[in-house]
């Protein structure tokens, strides 16, 4: 009798066995360091569920991970909780060393954030990718600066990061309230300021030069005129559905094959950062100057579609104040936003490749809210298995939106 | 006491929304956020309990349709078993003749459904029938996820509520 012989759908996924994890590891490849996370989380589920993480626990390990790294005593104050997002822990302190300048004797304050992950989030992934791709953009676009990481959970509870404190805020005062950040509503005033820029910045990350950034790697590079690197992206979603969801769902099997048979070549490597949208940002409200890009987590190398298409999704949009524009991330029209990132960037927008990453992010979309964020909830393994719960009733929006899309960019 | 769900679910709602929300002041911002889902939950629980045996029971109506239209394609070709279809099939009309059948049991069913159908699409790759197997899925899910989506409506997330169709589970005044 064979494991699946005895375990139902379900057990096996909210305990699964060796056998299953490598099963689905050799069924859907991935890149290397994705594969690590990925399996990582699969192992925890085993563990106990997540205990809440006391604030000085976090003091405790940051202070040796920082110490450690630096060669010499630092000091940890003002520690408190940093609310926002819906997968990680933060926690924001004041920082009392040498500064970057290490001058023995030297003392100054430096407002830092511990970013850490809980057992499991609606997007697992790599302490050790994001730290390594904010380094990369910083100098291109605003992110706050990354200082240290221990993508190991040597020193803290769970893997974690420590970057600088970014001011801004992340939704308008107006529209405080709005939980998920999803749908933000800038405003006239606020929304002129920062389409522009949102525009600007999407293109001047996908022009960095990869080739220049060994600061990458934990990234595999993909090869332009092959579509490997896309399928390897598509593999990991699927792999996150294999291990994760709560039920299954025929559309979701029609599409994946669409997906890899379908896979572009690619036709430049550029840095993607996977998650850009509104709520991704920080601002200042008065200047209405973006301050800080934000969420770099889900970045892969790849096609810069994929960021153009996951900025327009639907569940991204609102419509602006005459009831009948919709205006994606909050910013513009859809063909806007493509004709304004083509002058800006100098990159071709291509709407195969735009009809075929529209369908990728609508599936990635439908994999994180029908299966990691449900089964995070479900297994109570993040310190936000309410919002996480709250966020997968979103997630039959996202399928439907997902089947009328493909129906109407396929034959 | 009161036996109805909808009386408790009401009580925790506004102790937590008229009481404990207002004194908690200048709490931690995360906090105050995880008490309103924990709020639009129950709230959720409430507009949705009274209705769910017949939604559960519209579902599986529903994959069972999906899934007899399914075996009529693959009559012949996947073997004399509907691709292995037909045995839930009769297991799904079972129950929904059956008085003493629990929520739970149209969930597995429909649950049992959509694992095989999601299995019959990957294994049809290459086939002759692939296409049109493809096709009558994409026909069959586009009304079942609107009903999922009119379910989920409370909760917020629909840009337009009032264009989704009319609940299907709701008895006609």
């Amino acid at each position: 009798m064979t494991m699946r012989d005895t375990m139902t759908d379900q057990d096996v996924r909210r305990h699964p066995s060796d056998a299953f994890i490598e099963q689905v590891r050799t069924r859907f490849p991935t890149e290397a360091e994705v594969d690590v996370v990925l399996t990582r989380k699969m192992h925890r589920r085993n563990g106990p569920s997540f205990q809440t993480v006391q604030l000085e626990t976090l003091i405790h390990g940051v202070e040796r991970l920082i110490a450690e790294r630096l060669g010499y005593d630092i000091g940890v104050e003002g520690a408190r909780w940093l609310s926002g997002g819906a997968s990680k822990l933060q926690m924001r302190f004041d920082l009392h060393w040498r500064g970057e300048g290490d001058e023995p004797g030297s003392q100054i304050v430096t407002p830092m954030v511990l970013r850490m992950e809980p057992a499991a989030s609606v997007t697992e992934s790599s302490r050790r990718r994001e730290f390594e791709v904010i380094r990369a953009v910083e100098g291109t676009v605003p992110v706050p600066h990354a200082y240290w990481m221990d993508p190991d959970a040597t020193f803290l509870p769970y893997p974690a990061m420590v970057y600088g404190f970014a001011t801004g805020s992340a939704k308008p005062s107006h529209d405080a309230g709005k939980v998920t950040g999803l749908g933000q509503n800038y405003g006239p005033a606020l929304r002129a300021k920062l389409a522009p820029q949102f525009v600007d910045y999407l293109a001047r990350i996908h022009n960095l030069p990869i080739a220049e950034r060994p600061v990458l790697a934990s990234f595999e590079r993909p090869v332009v005129g092959s579509n490997a690197s896309v399928i390897r992206q598509v593999n990991a979603a699927r792999r996150i559905w294999e291990e994760d969801r709560v039920e299954e769902e025929p559309v979701m099997a029609v599409v994946y094959k669409w997906l890899i048979g379908n896979a572009p070549p690619i036709d430049r490597a550029s840095i993607v950062h996977g998650d850009y949208r509104s709520g991704n940002f920080l601002f200042d409200e008065q200047g209405g100057e973006i301050t800080a890009w934000l969420d770099w987590e889900g970045a892969v190398l790849g096609d810069r579609h994929q960021d153009l298409t996951y900025a327009a999704l639907p569940i991204f949009q609102h419509f602006a104040e005459d009831d009948k524009t919709v205006l994606v991330s909050g910013m513009m029209p859809e063909a806007e936003l493509f004709a304004a990132y083509e002058r800006a960037s100098g990159l071709p927008v291509d709407p195969q490749r735009l009809k075929y990453f529209g369908v990728f992010n609508r599936y990635l979309v439908s994999v994180l809210l029908l299966a990691a964020s449900a089964r995070a909830a479900r297994c109570a393994a993040t310190h936000q298995d309410v919002l996480l719960n709250h966020v997968s009733g979103m997630g039959y929006l996202a399928l439907s939106e997902l089947r009328d899309f493909f129906r109407s960019v396929t034959p | 006491m009161n036996q109805e769900f909808k009386t408790q679910l009401q009580v925790v709602q506004r102790a937590l929304g008229e009481v404990i929300l207002p004194a908690l002041g200048s709490a931690e911002s995360h906090v105050i956020e995880q008490l309103h889902l924990s709020i639009a939950a129950l709230s959720f629980m409430q507009q949705r309990l009274p209705h769910a045996r017949r939604y559960y029971r519209g579902t599986q109506q529903r994959y069972l349709a999906m899934a007899e239209a399914i075996g009529a394609l693959l009559a012949g070709r996947a073997g004399a078993d509907g691709g292995g279809l037909d045995p839930l099939v009769a297991e799904g009309r079972s129950l929904l003749d059956s008085p003493s059948a629990e929520n739970a049991d149209y969930r597995r069913s429909t649950a049992d459904l959509r694992a095989r159908i999601a299995a019959l699409v990957a294994d049809a790759q290459g086939s002759a029938y692939e296409v049109a197997l493809d096709k009558l899925v994409l026909d069959h899910s586009g009304p079942i996820l609107l009903q999922d989506r009119v379910w989920c409506a409370p909760l917020g997330f629909e840009l337009r509520p009032d264009d989704l169709p009319a609940p299907e589970w709701k008895p006609v005044a």
